[in-house]
């Protein structure tokens, strides 16, 4: 019974690696000439622009989040409660939703722009006009503004769980700048690890980097494909992000290396000292300014386009098949992933050697949309022509929107088998003796014992999943069927064509799916079973 | 032999945590594994219990090799250290978990229920249970399969002193009722000497020395054994003419003429007399029904005298001391 677990677990991490696997095997078969046109006049550059954005947004990210974390910690000021939970709302905002908005916010002839001109006196875009968002930097910001979470989420969880004893042991010793002597030194691997996340996001991002003009590696990818059909090409391109990717990965766990050693503390609020005066307003600012850039325009922007666009034509019938399809593809790419990540989960507790297969499952995680894509596209077209050879319907794969899923399922995979190993790690080990000596095997035990108790914890992976399926744009373009949209490629579409009709509405949904988790991230469940001691 | 462990040996990675063990349970005995921690003695309960495998030797049950037999076909009862109650079930749930395969499921339900009085707690979630009423529905859940060999971790070290002699002694008597063949961990050298029908001595992964507790405690083979059930005073000499000197006397002793020995005796074995080896109070301790003394010898040696009378010494205080003979044990001084 132990082996029949194991060999679910193999075969979810056989899945999770085979995109990869894939992906060396037509960068190999690559032809020289274009890949030498490829590596002159597309690659230098691609390289070039995306290491300036990961600059850029890395150290955005790390100077927002692990100040603003640090704000909400450490001090008091009129409004901490409120920031603690609303500097994640950005979480909710896709970078490419972001874009899109900001896009139109900042229009020449929009609002904003006409009313700095009018406080300045000007009355043309020709006398004056800000400095174009479709600029690296733009995008720089951009993304920064959305993926500064991740970095205050972990650097926040460090200073509330380790820093209270170590910054009195410090403030008892005379030290005045704990910031500088002991937070920051403690928080460093907290700032990595929500760093090198927040960079993944970032090179996953392919719609803000194409609506503001920065040919990133993805941008390239995906026009490599969808341009050229050259798919070595592609599939070259993806290698070099790989590589980019292992770096990232590497960062984040050389940044995790020392975390076992931190654990176990009781979690102790700071006493926080009470800032007033001009530095209380700071403090507000410093943290009013990410939610408001972040989230509350752009989310305020849709509200009222999408409000304009409902009062003058009402939602038309394609939106709502697009969100059916968009809820569709995610509840069962959820569905899937659970069970998969479950199975690898309980196969990691059962035998040593499922924990090596639960980490294999765990590898799509880091792999941007696009990279997946491109591996997935021949493994998904020799299926297909599998099955027409069969004598069956294509529709499976391509035709029909099973390449999606897959993708959804080796990207999202990890959330899940992850999220259920940490509650099984909740469930005392006697437990499944007990269960295993009162006459149960490991599937009694796991259908009697581990579901039951682990049921909280997979609701809320179902939420965390679901939501990112929702939102997942790049490897949804690339493998959707011709004739059908979800809520992202339909907002990536009418963005892409520059104009602006039911794509409010459409990214206000997104936004308010991708709610959820921050809801979830801001109430800090801790699923307890009664009874556990 | 209802149990019976031949040559067990088991090894985590650099660890050799049992080694050729070899171990009996006879029908409705109680075996009592002792010993410090890391000796192995948890390691071997989890092994009979198949939750874990042996690197080698065999274990079987009622004469049938179970080495190999997956622990939920094993008909083993476990008891473990922290009841291991599963919270989503109430506690008679808890108790019917291991009787699914039983037609008449809820009539052995209640059967156990009934014997350990726990009628009253049969519809509660464990986090709704006192430790005390926890290790009741742990034991219930146990015995209710009627497990061939009830193992039991630790069972009373998760409850107040107050309770824990009150709740042991009850739980033996259930279990020698039912007649149940119980194979105990504890590293309570007192618990094991009273719960026991027979006392498994264990260190570093093999048996020191088994037997009934009388003849472990009043018979130790080694100077550990020794040592483990009781604090001795020690004195270190050398053998001259079949016998060595000690502070007390010329103590017997069979060994070669030169050779290093040492010396136990009984804290308890030593009292206040009129005349003896004189000694000088250092310090009294109350613990409740003995009473500690320590004491000075005038060669400068500390010795600890344990009695139930209140001698009404202090510090200070010179007295003489006598040893009874019958508290004093000789082994070789290098034996461990």
């Amino acid at each position: 019974m132990t082996r029949a677990w194991l060999g679910g677990a193999a075969a979810v991490a056989l899945l999770v690696c085979l995109p990869v696997v894939s992906l060396l095997a037509i960068a190999a078969q690559g032809s020289a000439g274009l890949w030498s046109h490829l590596a002159a006049n597309v690659l230098p550059a691609a390289l070039r622009d995306t290491l300036i954005l990961l600059a850029g947004v890395g150290v955005l990210v790390a100077v927002v989040g692990t100040g603003t974390a640090w704000l909400v910690t450490a001090h008091d000021f009129a409004g901490r409660r409120l920031f603690e939970w609303a500097l994640l709302l950005p979480l909710a905002v896709p970078t490419y939703i972001s874009a899109y908005a900001w896009l139109d916010i900042l229009h020449p002839v929009g609002a904003v722009q006409g009313w700095v001109r009018a406080v300045l006196g000007y009355s043309s875009p020709r006398e004056f006009r800000l400095p174009d968002v479709r600029s690296m930097t733009g995008c720089v910001l951009l993304l920064g503004l959305v993926l500064y979470p991740y970095v205050y989420l972990t650097a926040r969880a460090m200073f509330v769980t380790q820093a209270a004893g170590l910054i009195e042991a410090a403030r008892t010793l005379g030290e005045r700048r704990v910031f500088r002597r002991v937070a920051l030194p403690l928080a460093r691997p907290a700032v990595a690890v929500g760093v090198s996340l927040a960079l993944m996001e970032a090179l996953n991002d392919i719609g803000a980097s194409e609506f503001l003009g920065v040919r990133t590696m993805t941008v390239s990818v995906y026009s490599t494909w969808i341009g050229r059909a050259d798919l070595p090409g592609a599939a070259q391109i993806s290698l070099a992000m790989l590589a980019l990717v292992v770096a990232l990965v590497m960062l984040e766990r050389w940044a995790r290396r020392n975390q076992r050693y931190a654990v176990g503390q009781r979690p102790r609020p700071i006493g926080r000292s009470a800032l007033r005066g001009w530095r209380a307003g700071l403090a507000m600012l410093a943290c009013a300014v990410p939610v408001l850039l972040g989230f509350a325009a752009p989310a305020t922007y849709l509200m009222v386009e999408a409000w304009k666009r409902v009062a003058f034509a009402g939602i038309s019938p394609t939106l709502w098949t697009e969100a059916l399809n968009t809820v569709l593809l995610a509840s069962a790419a959820t569905v899937m992933v659970l069970i998969c990540g479950t199975v690898a989960a309980y196969a990691a507790r059962l035998h040593g050697r499922g924990g090596l297969l639960a980490r294999a499952t765990t590898l799509g995680y880091a792999v941007p949309g696009t990279v997946l894509a491109i591996g997935l596209l021949p493994l998904v077209a020799a299926l297909d022509r599998g099955l027409i050879a069969a004598g069956l319907p294509a529709v499976l794969l391509l035709g029909g929107s099973g390449a999606v899923l897959l993708a959804y399922m080796v990207r999202f995979m990890a959330i899940a088998t992850g999220g259920v190993e940490s509650g099984f790690a909740r469930i005392p080990p006697s437990l499944d003796h007990a269960s295993r000596s009162l006459g149960q095997g490991p599937s009694g035990t796991f259908l009697r014992v581990h579901l039951p108790l682990s049921r909280p914890a997979l609701v809320a992976l179902a939420l965390l999943v679901f939501v990112d399926c929702a939102k997942e744009l790049p490897a949804t373009l690339l493998l959707r069927p011709l004739n059908v949209e979800t809520l992202a490629t339909h907002l990536y579409g009418e963005a892409a064509r520059g104009t602006y009709e039911e794509a409010a509405i459409a990214a206000l949904v997104i936004v308010a799916i991708g709610m959820a988790p921050v809801i979830l991230l801001a109430r800090q469940p801790r699923p307890r079973y009664p009874g556990t001691p | 032999m209802e149990l019976a462990l031949d040559r067990v040996s088991r090894r985590f990675g650099g660890v050799q945590a049992l080694s050729d063990v070899s171990l009996g349970a006879g029908r409705g005995e109680v075996v009592c594994l002792v010993g410090p921690s890391g000796c192995g003695k948890s390691t071997l309960l989890r092994l009979i219990a198949g939750v874990d495998r042996p690197d080698a030797g065999t274990i079987s049950l009622l004469g049938q090799d179970i080495t190999h037999v997956a622990p939920e076909d094993r008909h083993v009862g476990f008891m473990f250290q922290d009841y291991a109650l599963f919270p989503h079930l109430t506690a008679r749930d808890n108790i019917l978990f291991g009787l699914k395969r039983h037609r008449d499921a809820g009539a052995m339900a209640e059967e156990i229920i009934r014997r350990l009085g726990i009628g009253h707690l049969a519809a509660r979630f464990p986090h709704m249970l006192s430790g005390g009423e926890q290790q009741r529905v742990a034991l219930a859940r146990a015995l209710a399969p009627r497990p061939h060999v009830l193992l039991m971790d630790e069972p009373f070290s998760n409850l107040d002193r107050t309770l824990r002699d009150g709740i042991r002694e009850e739980t033996l008597a259930i279990l020698a009722a039912l007649e149940a063949t119980v194979v105990m961990v504890t590293h309570d050298p007192e618990e094991a000497l009273s719960s026991g029908d027979r006392v498994v001595l264990m260190r570093a992964g093999r048996v020191v020395q088994a037997g009934r507790g009388e003849d472990v405690y009043d018979r130790p083979r080694t100077a550990y054994a020794a040592g483990f059930f009781c604090d001795f005073n020690r004195f270190d000499g050398t053998t001259r003419g079949g016998a060595v000197a000690t502070p007390f006397g010329p103590v017997a002793a069979g060994f070669v003429d030169g050779t290093a020995v040492q010396v136990l005796l009984r804290p308890q074995s030593l009292h206040p007399a009129d005349s003896g080896t004189p000694a000088t109070v250092t310090t009294v301790t109350l613990m409740g029904e003995i009473e500690q003394t320590r004491l000075r010898l005038a060669c400068g040696q500390e010795m600890r005298m344990r009695s139930s009378r209140r001698h009404g010494l202090r510090q200070g205080d010179g007295v003489f001391l006598r040893a009874d003979p019958a508290g004093v044990l000789v082994f070789p001084a290098d034996a461990a």
